[in-house]
This record gives structure tokens, C-alpha cells and sequence, in this order.
């Protein structure tokens, strides 16, 4: 029997997978070779001892804001297809440099809407259009990534007293624990703490993560 | 999932309710970090809605779940630079100076299966956690059960080298 074999036939007998014929051979083999013997020996225990390893596991309050989120996740997918599409299409066809003129939303990948997105931070001071295409982006696109690189463009507005309370709302919107928490960190903490009251809904707000909580209070330790 | 295919969009909770769990623990195991496991799982429910037609009736909806799951987790390492985030990540989340009582064989063990290279680590979990057949892991991964069986051990064999090096490492330490 070849070594390759031997880990085949190993591998099947310590998941269980092995046939009786199997298992019996391959008690043969080790019972003739020591070596063979005290390899299998700590090799199941390994197995065995991964048993043990905790599963990681979501808290209860995890788990329920999750599963709302992705129960109104599969709401928001319907409304992008009939809403964010105009931002995103909006926003490539903006960019008609690239050459990109997309057919409809749906066709446009991930990839390139964050390639439309980053290529709107020299023009977004100055253009309220795009900001709004943006800001429609940040609501509804059903990309986490996506949502997360117009965060990063918008950022570079956080102190503008006009676009600080703008993405402080979208909060509220997020399904995405990342997202949430990238939001609240762009925002100055001046402008976080002039919207204690609306953060402090969100803080409470039964959908929102631990994570999100946590950061909330860190953020604003009277809450 | 056929009800989901089917566009019952409601049929989503039975389905999380059934996965979510598994999922959530598969990317902790592989990224130490809560919060984008939370995404990540999030992410993996909303890509079954979306090719919720594509999924073929005779195929496990287990496997073809974990198939995403892992196209959703190679996307994120992709765009975001993850796996420099993944080791700082765990750097937190290991205890840097151990009392001897903490450093049970246990612990050991994990800290040996997050040392483990991502592609060891990945056969691992898919074998022992995932609740996949070795024939399906061969088809997730396209690759051979003989391949997978060969793959799980050798992992197998690395884990249980890390574990004799980290215990080495302690009785130098002390």
C-alpha cells in the first residue's frame, strides 16, 4: 500500500466514511506496523479533540437581528431593482469616459459599481447630483462591499455640516454590521454627539448588532 | 430552497433557520472576526436569493451553499485585503502571554487549527464541521474524493505538528 493510500483509507475511517472491508484492512495494517500504529493513534486524537473546540456561535440577540436582516434583505433586493438601478446607471453613465454604458443595473457588477463610486471623489464637492446618486447608492445597493466604498468616498464630507446628518440617517437603513460601524467612525464625533438622540434610537432599535451598540456607547459614554 | 426558488421570498427563514448557525461558525473558524462573519453570512443568504433558480433540485442544497460561502469568503479576501486583516484579527483574539492553567490541550488545539495555512484549515473545517461527505467536498472543490481524503489527513498531520510545537513552546517558556 502506497503512503498516499494509507491517508486515503485514514482519512475515511476517522470520518466514518470507510466500509466495514475498509475498516478491518485497515486495522491490519496498523496492527503490523508500530510506526503506522502511533501515527493513527495521535492522528485521532487530533480528530477527536476537534470535537471539543467550541463553535463559535452568534449570540441570541446576533442571531435575531440577523435574520431580520436577511428576511429584509430579500425586500431590499426588489426595491434596488426598481430604485438604487437609477443611482448606479446614473452614476456609470456619468462617468461615460470609461466608456461603460451599462444596459441596466442588474448587468453591472459589484466591481464596477465600486469602481464607479471611487470615481466620483474628485467631482463630489462640487457636484450634488452625484452626491445623491450616492447617497441613493448607500440605502440600496444590495452590495456590502459596494455600500462600504461609498461610505469611504463620502467620508471625505463627514465634517460638511450638510452631509454629516445624511449619513448619520442612513444608519438606521444599514443591514450591514460593517457598514453601521464604518459610518459611525467617518462621521466627526461633534457631529455624532449633535445627533445623540437619533443615534440613541438606533442604539436600541432591536435589529442593531451588539457591535454596533458597543461602538454607539463608546461614542457617546451618557447614552 | 425550492420554495425560495420558486420566488417565495419567505422561505428564506426556514432556510437560515436550518444554516445560519453552521455558516456563522464555518467563518469564525476561518476569519476570527465577528462582525464580518455576521456579514459574511448575511451576504451568503442574500446570494442564494439571488441564484436561487440556478440551484438544480437532485443537487445537496449543502453543498451548493458552502459553495458560495466560500466564493463569498475568496471575494472578500480579494477586495478587502482580508487576510492581513484575518491574522490581526486572531493576534487579538490569541491570549499573548498565557497562564500555564489557560494552556489546556484545548487550547492548544486552537490556537494550533487557526495557525494552520487557510487552504489546511479550510479542508479541515469543511470535513469536520460542514456535515459534508467527502464526495462533496471533492465536488466543491472540484477535485477528487481520493484528493479530499489525502488533503484532510495531511491537514490533519500539520495540525498535530503545530500542536507538538506549541507545546514545546510552552515547556521552553516555563
Amino acid at each position: 500500500m502506497t503512503r498516499e493510500s494509507f491517508e486515503e483509507l485514514a482519512a475515511a475511517v476517522l470520518a466514518g466514511e470507510a466500509t466495514a472491508e475498509q475498516r478491518a484492512h485497515f486495522q491490519d495494517l496498523i496492527a503490523q506496523d508500530p510506526n503506522l500504529a502511533a501515527e493513527w493513534r495521535a492522528a485521532e486524537k487530533h480528530w477527536k479533540g476537534l470535537d471539543l473546540v467550541p463553535e463559535p456561535s452568534m449570540t441570541p440577540a446576533e442571531r435575531s437581528a440577523l435574520r431580520r436582516r436577511v428576511l429584509s434583505g430579500s425586500r431590499r433586493r426588489l426595491r434596488y431593482l426598481a430604485g438604487a438601478a437609477a443611482a448606479a446607471v446614473a452614476i456609470a453613465v456619468w462617468l461615460s469616459h470609461t466608456d461603460a454604458t451599462p444596459p441596466g443595473l442588474t448587468a453591472i457588477t459589484a466591481g464596477s459599481r465600486i469602481q464607479a463610486v471611487y470615481n466620483t471623489r474628485p467631482i463630489i464637492q462640487e457636484n450634488a447630483d452625484v452626491r445623491t446618486a450616492l447617497f441613493s447608492m448607500l440605502a440600496e445597493d444590495e452590495s456590502v462591499n459596494v455600500r462600504l466604498s461609498v461610505v469611504d468616498v463620502l467620508a471625505s464630507l463627514a465634517s460638511d455640516p450638510e452631509i454629516a446628518p445624511q449619513l448619520i440617517a442612513t444608519l438606521s437603513e444599514q443591514s450591514s454590521v460593517h457598514v453601521q460601524l464604518l459610518l459611525l467612525d467617518s462621521v466627526p464625533v461633534e457631529q455624532l454627539h449633535a445627533h445623540a438622540h437619533f443615534l440613541e434610537t438606533v442604539r436600541n432599535a432591536s435589529e442593531t448588532s451588539a457591535l454596533v451598540r458597543e461602538r454607539i456607547d463608546q461614542l457617546l459614554p451618557s447614552s | 430552497m425550492l420554495r425560495a426558488a420558486a420566488g417565495e421570498k419567505d422561505a428564506v427563514g426556514p432556510l437560515f433557520d436550518r444554516h445560519a448557525d453552521g455558516l456563522y461558525a464555518y467563518f469564525m473558524h476561518l476569519l476570527g472576526d465577528r462582525a464580518t462573519a455576521l456579514d459574511l453570512v448575511q451576504t451568503v443568504f442574500e446570494r442564494i436569493l439571488r441564484y436561487s433558480t440556478s440551484f438544480r433540485a437532485e443537487a445537496s442544497f449543502r453543498t451548493w451553499m458552502f459553495q458560495i460561502a466560500r466564493n463569498v469568503q475568496h471575494t472578500h479576501f480579494r477586495r478587502r485585503a482580508a487576510i492581513r486583516q484575518r491574522e490581526e484579527a486572531w493576534a487579538e483574539a490569541v491570549q499573548p502571554d498565557p497562564s500555564p492553567e489557560e494552556e489546556t490541550q484545548l487550547r492548544v488545539l486552537e490556537r494550533a487549527l487557526r495557525d494552520l495555512p487557510p487552504d489546511k484549515r479550510e479542508i479541515l473545517l469543511l470535513a469536520k464541521y460542514s456535515g459534508l461527505r467527502y464526495c462533496e467536498i471533492a465536488g466543491l472543490l472540484s477535485s477528487t474524493e481520493g484528493a479530499v481524503k489525502v488533503r484532510v489527513y495531511r491537514a490533519l498531520e500539520a495540525l498535530r505538528e503545530r500542536c507538538d510545537e506549541l507545546i514545546q513552546e510552552q515547556s521552553d517558556d516555563t
